[in-house]
């Protein structure tokens, strides 16, 4: 690891995102001013961002072969692995955003849950950000019900999302970022699902003529470290990530979901996307519809700890 | 010197047989991905197992196929120093790439190991409806990193020309998928071109011509 | 203790030392960047080996690089290369030059089925060069003629460089494919005036040839090589149209150029077919190792934040932006003497780019300059690998000869770096079109 055998308490930290994601990075640098800040001068994080240390794929076997000692990672790469991560992933889990975002808070039983099961696995969440909810971003015609998905091609970025689509009765497509743009200005794809800042960091707004908004899922872009090395530090150092932690949930995500509102949404709209919102029995038939996402998921993380966290959810 | 020999004539075999697994899977990427184009446009039912598998697929059409063609004495090289240098300093500079290479094949092969350890450990996947293991790239990584480093040992620069010389009398053609940028690549160092490398600048394309 | 930069300086040093032993390069390159790796933290560096390899390996864009390569050797053993040629001479036979004309303009649209100069070189260079001896043509003029022209390869969609600076970099391949065919082809249009006046002004060069054809026998060589065209608009049409992306195109392409092969030449035997997967491997095999053991190389840098300080350095400087740009053209042309152009675009790219950047430069037009100056570094002695490729298909030549017949296509490329320097629409106009 670049940092690791340096003295003076260095550390290295590791993210694919970049710095353009103005609703996500800021929140990676108030995790780290305030883990510098909370340590006493025992922690300096060494930031290697936009995936020139680790790319996305890397970043979690980078974090346990001792590459990086902190990493950011949005869910979606790591939920195959960890499936308890699935939990804030999943399609309408719930309808409000306050309650999947309180969920998650470190202390909360949603977020001990899932430490209990990584802490299996040698690996430990410090803290995250809930992203807003993911729509379905269509180019050539609204998706109002769900047989509106049928035959429509949607690239997609997880697994969870794959088999929200499959669920609609969609096609799920994989494919580099940087071929999103072209391929559905050209038809190669039909849409895509994900959160607005995915639209709006690769400008798709200027192609994307739809946006269904529902709970198509969600991620949560987190900061992780090995077990074994966390308890390896001082106890100070400790605290310091913990409170670092606390830092990139509270002030990381209100900073994007203030972005999400006040700059992506309006962004987004002005540029001429209309914005379908399906109530009452419309929401109800695409709530039915994704059953499966949920039932495959319990089966892969287990039927009691799956009723755990989704209970810790719905009481947020 | 007969045992070497036969030992090089093994270890050949098995870097050319993984060579051929890189080649039929460049074929099935070729196969695969058109599969999933056309079911993705006359049908809209693309598969999700394309984009998992040929990226994977990459990685082993490139390493699988490495220790073969080291053998053999075809990556791209630069010998204008090498070719001015007297026969005794000639002799020590491809010690060294013997060294490297072997050095280079044996941190590959630690290495993967410990990744592949790490990833089986992990249970680590990759992400999607159709993801792989991520020990499978690893256990690719290990597969060349070991052959890399007992092709350097067995193949040190100048003995692929060597073995083919005394397992086919000179004149008779050698059998056993030599690239045919061979006769060019050969043909070229008495004029002062660059030997290794350089000559494999005509892949294929020399024979496909002078046989159709 | 050996500061960072120190440690990245010796490495660079084991690196060139390496190479100088006729080391593959690709052993060079990740033997060096491991070491560095191992001076900057210890033998925990290399643990990012392997992910390393996995990440650049696995990268998605480059799944396109061994199918275009498939797609050019299959069109090697079709016996396209030659009617192409034949077509074009039909053409060109009247102009001053006109053998020469016939192999630019071949070696052009077969650039615009390869992704890979070398094949280009090959294929047209193998029937062009000893057709053009035999008319009395000069040596040099005859193999420069080809020598540069099947560059354009490199710069014509689809293009082998464009994919690997997409996969660094992550500008869009359809955007960069399309930023290269403006240049490629007036690169191609410059070297036909240059051979057509040469000719003109120093017959001696190029003997006029009295041969004759009937405007029928010109149309009839047109529909012979109409494969080449279905080709191209498959390729770069289902590109366009959005059939398929960049890198899925190659595989449709490959099959297609299989079917042409087979069905149209009846060359696919099993010699051909074994033919063409060995040398795909082989190309394969030979460039994308040193891709992956480039990266292991770059990471290293990345480590010891090289790239970093060099954006910073350029962006601080006191001076025209364009300067700046000049300087770097100016370095890499130097370095294109010496270092093949896949590792030497694999190696700058993620030095350069952030600092490009930084001055406020376009990457996708720094990408199309970048591979125009790649376009030189094939053909530049010592160390230029089309005029190698073209030596070993055409034993006969000398290559004082070769050497010598390549300056005024120098002199052409460098003209065609500071006219896109100066006029940048020439790289992103056509990108901006289609996006
Ligand atoms: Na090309
Ligand atoms: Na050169």
């Amino acid at each position: 690891a670049p940092a690791n055998a340096k003295g003076g308490g260095k550390r290295t930290v590791a993210t694919y995102l970049p710095s353009s994601y103005g609703d996500l990075y800021p929140g990676i640098e108030m995790f780290n001013k305030a883990a510098a800040e909370r340590s006493g001068g025992r922690l300096a994080l060494d930031l290697y961002d936009s995936g020139s240390l680790l790319g996305a794929e890397q970043l979690l076997p980078g974090l346990l072969s001792g590459v990086a000692d902190v990493i950011f990672q949005t869910s979606s790469y790591v939920s195959s692995t960890y499936p308890v991560l699935g939990a804030m992933e999943l399609p309408f889990v719930t309808e409000d955003y306050g309650k999947l975002r309180r969920a998650i808070e470190p202390g909360q039983p949603q977020f001990d849950l899932v430490n209990e099961n990584l802490a299996r696995k040698g690996v430990r969440i410090l803290g995250g950000m809930p992203t807003t909810f993911e729509y379905l971003w269509t180019v050539d015609k609204p998706i109002r019900r769900p047989e509106d998905v049928r035959g429509l091609r949607l690239r997609v970025a997880g697994e969870i999302e794959g088999e929200t689509v499959k669920a609609l009765g969609g096609a799920p497509v994989t494919m580099g970022s940087a071929e999103v743009y072209q391929a559905l200005e050209k038809n190669t794809i039909d849409g895509l699902v994900s959160y607005i800042g995915t639209v709006v960091s690769r400008d798709l707004q200027k192609i994307v003529k739809y946006g269904t908004a529902g709970h198509f899922g969600a991620y949560t872009v987190d900061a992780y470290c090995r077990s074994d090395w966390y308890e390896q530090q001082h106890p100070a150092v400790r605290r310091a990530l913990d409170a670092a932690g606390k830092t990139l949930y509270h002030e990381g995500t209100a900073h994007m979901v203030k972005v999400h509102t006040e700059e992506y949404l309006p962004k987004v709209k002005a540029a001429g996307v209309e914005l379908v919102e399906p109530e009452g029995a419309g929401m109800e038939a695409f709530r039915k519809a994704i059953a499966p996402v949920h039932a495959d998921w319990k089966r892969r993380l287990g039927a009691r700890t799956a009723a755990q966290a989704l209970e810790s959810i719905r009481n947020a | 010197m007969s045992a070497l020999n036969s030992l090089r004539k093994y270890v050949l075999a098995c870097a050319l047989a993984l060579a051929v697994v890189a080649m039929a899977v460049v074929g099935l990427m070729m196969l695969t991905i058109t599969y999933d184009v056309i079911v993705r446009y006359a049908l809209a039912a693309p598969t999700d197992w394309a984009y998992p598998l040929n990226a994977a697929g990459l990685l082993a059409a490139t390493s699988l196929a490495v220790p073969y063609f080291y053998a053999k004495g075809q990556h791209i090289s630069m010998d204008l120093v090498h070719r001015a240098l007297p026969s005794g300093l000639r002799r020590a500079a491809d010690l060294v790439t013997a060294a490297a290479t072997l050095f280079l094949g044996l941190v590959l092969a630690v290495t993967a190991f410990r990744s592949m350890a790490v990833a089986i450990k992990g249970g680590l996947t990759g992400a999607g409806t159709f993801s792989i293991p991520l020990w499978v790239p690893d256990a690719v990584l290990f597969t060349s990193g070991v052959l890399l480093a007992v092709v350097a040992v067995l193949f040190p620069p100048g003995t692929a020309e060597d073995v083919a010389e005394a397992e086919h009398p000179p004149g008779e053609a050698p059998s056993t998928g030599e690239a045919p940028g061979d006769a060019p690549a050969t043909a070229a160092p008495s004029e002062g071109a660059p030997a290794r490398g350089e000559g494999r600048a005509a892949p294929g394309t020399g024979e496909g011509e002078t046989r159709s | 203790m050996i500061p960072d930069s120190g440690v990245a300086a010796l490495a660079v040093v084991l690196l060139l030392l390496l190479i100088a032993l006729r080391t593959p390069i690709f052993v060079a390159l990740a033997v060096s960047g491991i070491a560095g790796l191992i001076g900057l933290d210890g033998l925990s560096g290399v643990e990012l080996v392997p992910l390393s390899l996995v990440a650049q390996l696995q990268n998605y864009a480059l799944v396109a690089a061994p199918l275009y390569i498939l797609l050019g050797e299959v069109l090697a053993v079709s016996g396209l290369g030659r009617d192409l040629f034949g077509a074009a001479y039909r053409w060109f036979n009247r102009v001053p030059g006109g053998l020469g004309a016939s192999a630019v303009g071949s070696s052009t649209v077969f650039g615009a089925m390869s992704g890979v100069s070398i094949s280009s070189v090959a294929v047209i260079g193998r029937m062009a060069v000893p057709e053009m001896l035999a008319r009395g043509y000069a040596p040099a003029f005859a193999s420069g003629s080809v020598a540069a022209s099947g560059a354009l390869a490199m710069l014509i969609p689809p293009s082998l460089m464009f994919i690997l600076y997409s996969s660094v970099t992550g500008v869009s391949i359809a955007e960069l494919f399309a930023g290269g065919l403006i240049p490629g082809l007036l690169l191609a249009a410059l070297m036909i005036v240059y051979v057509v006046l040469r000719a003109k002004v120093s017959p001696a060069q190029a003997p006029r040839v009295d041969e004759r054809f009937t405007w029928r026998e010109r149309l009839s060589a047109l529909i012979k090589i109409s494969p080449a065209l279905v080709l191209i608009v498959l390729v770069l049409g289902s590109i366009y149209t959005g059939f398929a992306t960049p890198t899925e195109a190659a595989a449709v392409g490959a099959l297609a150029a299989f079917a042409v092969t087979g069905w149209v030449y009846r060359k696919l035997g099993w010699a051909n077919l074994r033919t063409v997967f060995v040398s795909t491997a082989h190309v394969t095999a030979s460039i994308l190792a040193i891709v992956g053991a480039a990266f292991v190389f770059t990471q290293m840098l990345v480590a010891a934040r090289i790239p970093d300080a060099v954006s910073t350095f350029v962006v601080g400087l006191d001076i025209s932006p364009y300067l700046v740009i000049a300087a770097i053209m100016l370095v890499l042309v130097l370095l294109g003497c010496l270092v093949d152009a896949a590792s030497l675009l694999l190696v700058v790219t993620p030095i350069l780019v952030p600092a490009i950047e930084g001055l406020g430069f376009d990457p996708l037009w720094f990408g199309v300059l970048l591979v125009i100056n790649l376009e030189m570094a094939v053909i530049t002695p010592p160390v230029g690998l089309n005029l190698y490729t073209l030596k070993s298909v055409v034993p006969g030549l000398d290559l004082a000869d070769i050497f010598r017949g390549i300056l005024p296509f120098l002199a052409i490329e460098a003209g065609m770096l500071a006219l896109v320097t100066a006029a940048p629409a020439l790289a992103t106009w056509l990108p901006g079109l289609i996006s």
